[in-house]
């Protein structure tokens, strides 16, 4: 299969924004593709205004030490909403890459403290434990992709299964305690930051995030999984191998949340049992704020990241402003809610043009 | 289903009696005391709120060591998580082998109430250890630790370090846990009592050490001359502990945690965290034992209804004391 008629014929099933063939459109076409990125334009808006907002009301907003704060804050939402956003553009839904984040991290740590015990070296220690959480986070993905695929059932049920699964695993791997006896350069690298304000842990993550961008943008694997999301039938039609492509999309995302587990390991110097627990909900709200339809079809690498950044920013500028806790779950949620509804007022545009 | 469990209740009802009568045989100092416990010791029962916490295993070892020097045998068992939903099978198969005494430390107030009747109604003595239940009228005695005592202890703490005088934070798990609110309560009117000392601000981290970590980065930041934190447990400690080691502020930002898990003990030797609230599970333990055993021994008058235990403060400074580090939480239970 030659790569151009694979482009012409994704892009046919397909009707996301990567796939609108822009040259010679008529002009309702233009409206129609600006009103597909209008709803990234708005999220950026409200992040652009909450930047203003705390950065007038909360001292120490524009200060190194709150740039180092938020965007460490941000890895977590970041590397968990980008394998989501791949699943949502499917159609689907991951809820278990908290789980994953927290397990894959779990067997990575142990994997360490297992070899440091053989003294095997710090190199061998390192890479060793890294391969198996990467391993394991590929591999629950791959089987959430084959239990969706094979056994036909929903991603919902599937991913809130295997969440179980795995947090009742992270729990058996050590008896729920702590694993602390990790290489010591694992913990200096994760709480070091180039030249004072580029935390490894970030640039990893923004590594992961063009990475992600590119694939989701410029590849066969980013049209496919686009196609499929819009019209799963057309998709198969035009020759889309769906099955197998579900399968590796959800791999993707264990994956990524296994590079989450590693960088939360990296920055506490110990794999918790309590990492990732409950990020699934925070992850998917990311993906949304950024402009992703939970029906399939839509959504950016761009609009997740700037997603995540709406959380993290207005919860760091909440707690800079001090103002009482509970309000930024308020916050968080009424955001998630306007976001939502410029969504779907979108959609009504586009369906009316 | 209904009628079976009936019936198991009333077939445990007279053979309870049974062991009730020979216990208190045994106690009577004027027949032949140690003939007739040798004949049927009453076997106890200690059922945690999960067997994998370094903290019941800790109470485990409390209840194992003195249920062997008074002669009884001890039954230790729960579920692999902490929810009503794993341990109040553990219970209905612990009714079936008739234990003497039940002690348990209950995963929810009202969840666990029917359950624990049922081993009332078999006549089985309750004893509820660390946490309990909302109907204290099932229970012969109830031993908790003292968090209002141990929220004091860690005020006292940082206003040691501090000389009375400044700024202090707390990183709560979540309103609405009974214990950590206590604790917050008794750090909030002990650091009232000094006219030098302020709460700055009070945040809740959902039981996860990075936000923690993120609320502690931007409590410094805030407030500068902030000079301590107190996080109400393991995760909070740890993620502020790794905090203020990652703002460069390790030693001017005294660090209290709560509880003495494997993990926090290390973190208090490196000086991540300078001070720790230890709980006694292991005296929790034992003294549930002798409760259970003065009970079957007739003597239950003598046996406290309610009984508070304080807890244990230490620090960098005194982590490698024997004499305090025997309160550390240990992660294997004696057989």
């Amino acid at each position: 299969m030659s790569p151009p008629f694979e482009r012409s014929e994704a892009s046919r099933a397909a009707a996301g924004p990567e796939a609108e063939p822009f040259a010679a459109a008529p002009p309702t076409r233009h409206l129609i593709a600006f009103l597909s990125r209008a709803s990234t334009l708005w999220t950026l808006l409200i992040l652009l205004a909450l930047v203003v907002l705390f950065g007038i009301a909360s001292p120490g907003f524009f200060s190194r030490a709150n740039w180092l704060a938020t965007s460490q804050f941000a890895v977590e939402y970041l590397l968990l909403g980008l394998g989501e956003t791949f699943v949502i553009i499917t159609g689907g839904i991951d809820l278990s890459v908290g789980a994953i984040l927290g397990f894959s991290g779990m067997v990575g740590a142990l994997v360490m403290r297992a070899l440091i015990a053989a003294h095997a070296g710090t190199t061998a220690e390192i890479a060793a434990g890294v391969a198996a959480a990467l391993a394991t986070g590929s591999f629950v993905g791959w089987f959430n992709g084959q239990a969706i695929t094979r056994l036909q059932l929903t991603p919902f049920v599937v991913t809130l299964g295997m969440l179980s699964m795995c947090t009742g695993g992270i729990y058996l791997l050590n008896n729920g305690e702590n694993i602390g006896s990790i290489p010591d350069f694992v913990g200096t690298l994760g709480s070091y930051a180039i030249g004072g304000w580029l935390p490894v842990t970030v640039l990893v993550t923004a590594l992961a995030c063009l990475g992600s961008a590119i694939l989701l943008s410029e590849t066969r694997f980013g049209l496919r999984t686009y196609a499929i999301g819009s019209n799963p039938l057309g998709a198969a039609r035009a020759g889309i191998a769906v099955q197998n492509h579900l399968v590796k999309v959800y791999t993707l995302s264990g994956f990524l949340s296994a590079v989450a587990g590693l960088m939360v390991m990296a920055r506490f110097a110990s794999a918790s049992v309590q990492a990732g627990a409950n990020d699934e909900l925070d992850a998917i709200t990311a993906v949304v704020i950024g402009g992703a339809s939970l029906f399939g079809g839509r959504g950016t690498i761009l609009g997740t990241v700037i997603g995540s950044f709406v959380i993290t920013v207005m919860v760091t500028g909440l707690i800079l402003m001090g103002v009482q806790p509970f309000w930024q779950q308020v916050a968080v949620g009424a955001i998630l809610i306007f976001a939502v509804a410029i969504d779907q007022l979108r959609n009504r545009l586009i369906d009316a043009a | 289903m209904l009628w079976q469990k009936r019936a198991t209740r009333n077939r445990a009802a007279p053979l309870a009696r049974t062991i009730l009568a020979a216990a208190a045989i045994a106690a009577a100092p004027a027949v032949a005391p140690t003939a007739a416990r040798a004949a049927s010791p009453a076997t106890l029962a200690l059922v945690p709120g999960i067997t994998t916490d370094a903290f019941y295993i800790t109470m485990q070892r409390g209840a194992a060591a003195e249920a062997k020097k008074l002669g009884y045998p001890l039954i230790w068992q729960g579920g692999a998580s902490f929810s009503p939903e794993t341990q109040i099978p553990v219970l209905q198969a612990l009714l079936a082998k008739q234990p003497g005494a039940l002690m348990i430390a209950p995963t929810d107030t009202t969840a666990l109430i029917n359950p624990i009747r049922q081993f009332v109604q078999a006549h089985i003595p309750v004893i509820s250890v660390d946490t309990t239940i909302s109907d204290s009228s099932l229970l012969q005695s109830q031993i908790t630790s003292n968090n209002i005592q141990g929220g004091e202890a860690a005020a006292n703490a940082i206003a040691a370090f501090a000389h009375q005088a400044g700024e202090v934070a707390v990183i709560n798990v979540k309103p609405g846990i009974s214990t950590t609110d206590e604790r917050q309560k008794g750090f909030l009117a002990a650091i009232a009592k000094y006219p030098n000392m302020k709460v700055a601000a009070i945040e809740y981290d959902d039981d996860s050490p990075t936000n923690a970590f993120t609320e502690t980065q931007l409590l410094l930041l805030k407030y500068p001359k902030l000079k301590g934190i107190f996080g109400t447990n393991v995760f909070s400690a740890e993620g502020v502990g790794k905090a203020v080691v990652a703002a460069g502020k390790k030693g001017s930002v005294d660090v209290v945690g709560y509880d003495a898990e494997p993990d926090e003990v290390n973190l208090l030797k490196q000086g991540v965290i300078t001070t720790l609230i230890i709980q006694q599970p292991a005296k929790e333990g034992s003294l549930a034992v002798q409760y259970a055993v003065d009970i079957l021994s007739g003597k239950a008058s003598a046996v406290p209804k309610t009984i508070q235990l304080d807890n244990v403060v230490a620090t960098t400074a005194t982590a490698n004391d024997p004499n305090v580090a025997q309160y550390f939480y240990q992660t294997q239970t004696l057989p």
